[in-house]
């Protein structure tokens, strides 16, 4: 049986592959959009993160640093003078020995008691860091908590116990912050055995705080003052003691230092 | 009974291959939009924040510069502070000593002195002599007292002794209260 033998063409493939072809455009956009998220949004995405935060905290700065301007602004000069000087009082920037010694010699005499010995040890007179209490505000070994730098000063007076009572008040009215650590009192009966003699050492602490050298950050807050410390400054102020205890002047210029006065 | 389908075979898998490139085109044209607008969105969004970030920095450094302006007004004001600070804990933990001794005075019965007192970190030692024990025995009721807890604390009697003429020669020891 002879079959007709028919040569039929080969198109099945090239329309499939044309087919495909067509699949190139969508494919490649969603590549290309894949690729556009993954390398350009993702990044900027999680800049944007980081920057929302910075944004975040320099709003923060921003408004703490208005608020310290406005707060700055409003003080009163005058009245921070007033200030500064009632907390100098209370506190000298320096250890202010001398004035310290005229100042219990004048409440001794003004007491009625005998100024028996002053005794002070001031080390050196300008080296603010250089000294024996030196501490901020700190602990002790014993655990004692000491607030302040201060220099001590042993004195001993002897008098009635009614001008005792008197120098105690006195000292404790004194602008600068004075506190009284050790005292010892003895009763001794004066020679007629009428009235009694008292004889009182104490040790006399004289606190002062150096200048800070530095301001805090530009960005910690201007802190208030309490109304205890406002009562404090207050209160040196309304006794007009604003100036510092003067040291009476002495005439100087000896051609022979070593001979006595 | 099954359809039938008379379309030859490649006729149908050529319209399931435009259909499903129909899809395809479809989702990559939304996702295409997609990355279109959230490109956009989010370069719009990060350059606000850039903006948004050198106006902040700006006016950090103009309210910088009005602090650095008022720096002498700061300056009192941290010396006032801190002096001030440090003058009240000192004040409010000193002993007021005036005060003790103004109480004490009110505490001591006539018939009785102190010889000797001593004040050491808040320790107290005071010995003295009595007419009486009636006077020595005022003297620990009014230690022991409302008025006299005011001023000292954890009284104790260290010595007491009397002599031929009946008086008493006392040591006491206390601790002295707060302010």
């Amino acid at each position: 049986m002879n079959l007709p033998t028919i040569a039929l063409p080969k198109i099945s493939t090239e329309v499939d592959l044309s087919r495909w072809i067509s699949f190139g455009a969508p494919v490649g956009a969603i590549l290309i959009s894949f690729i556009i998220l993954l390398f350009i949004i993702w990044p900027k995405f999680t800049q944007i993160l980081q920057l929302k935060s910075d944004n975040q905290e320099l709003a923060g700065r921003v408004q703490n640093l208005n608020l310290k301007a406005q707060k700055l602004a409003s003080f009163d000069k005058d009245s921070l003078d007033l200030q500064l000087g009632a907390s100098e009082q209370l506190l000298p920037s320096d250890k202010g020995v001398f004035s310290l010694v005229t100042q219990i010699e004048r409440i001794s005499a003004a007491s009625g008691v005998l100024l028996n010995k002053v005794d002070v040890a001031p080390g050196s007179l300008n080296d603010a860091g250089n000294t024996k209490n030196a501490a901020a505000v700190g602990s002790q070994p014993g655990g004692q908590a000491t607030i302040g730098q201060s220099i001590q000063l042993k004195v001993s007076i002897t008098g009635d116990y009614k001008s005792f009572e008197q120098f105690l008040k006195n000292i404790f009215s004194v602008s600068r912050i004075l506190a009284i650590k050790d005292l010892s009192l003895s009763a001794s009966t004066s020679s007629s055995g009428q009235s009694s003699q008292v004889r009182a050492a104490m040790t006399i602490d004289a606190y002062w705080q150096p200048l800070p050298k530095e301001l805090n950050s530009i960005e910690s807050p201007v802190e208030d003052l309490t109304e205890s410390e406002l009562a404090i400054l207050n209160q040196v102020s309304s006794t007009g003691a604003i100036s510092t205890p003067s040291i009476p002047s002495v005439p100087t210029g000896k051609t022979d230092p070593f001979s006595s006065f | 009974m099954a359809d039938i389908n008379l379309l030859p075979s490649e006729e149908r898998t050529a319209e399931r291959i435009d259909f499903a490139r129909k899809k395809l085109l479809a989702v990559s044209i939304v996702i295409l939009v997609f990355t279109a607008i959230s490109t956009l969105a989010t370069l719009g969004f990060y350059t606000s924040l850039v903006s948004k970030r050198s106006q902040l920095v700006k006016d950090v450094q103009s309210s910088s510069v009005a602090i650095s302006d008022l720096q002498a007004t700061e300056e009192l004001i941290t010396v006032v502070k801190a002096k001030a600070s440090i003058a009240d804990k000192i004040v409010s933990t000193r002993s007021n000593l005036p005060s003790f001794f103004s109480q004490l005075g009110e505490l001591v019965p006539q018939g009785l002195y102190f010889s000797d007192f001593r004040l050491s970190a808040d320790k107290l030692v005071i010995s003295g002599k009595a007419r009486s024990s009636a006077d020595m025995a005022g003297l620990v009721t009014a230690f022991s007292s409302q008025k006299g807890a005011e001023i000292i604390s954890n009284v104790t009697i260290d010595s007491l002794s009397s002599d031929e003429s009946g008086a008493y020669a006392f040591g006491v020891s206390a601790q002295l209260v707060g302010k």
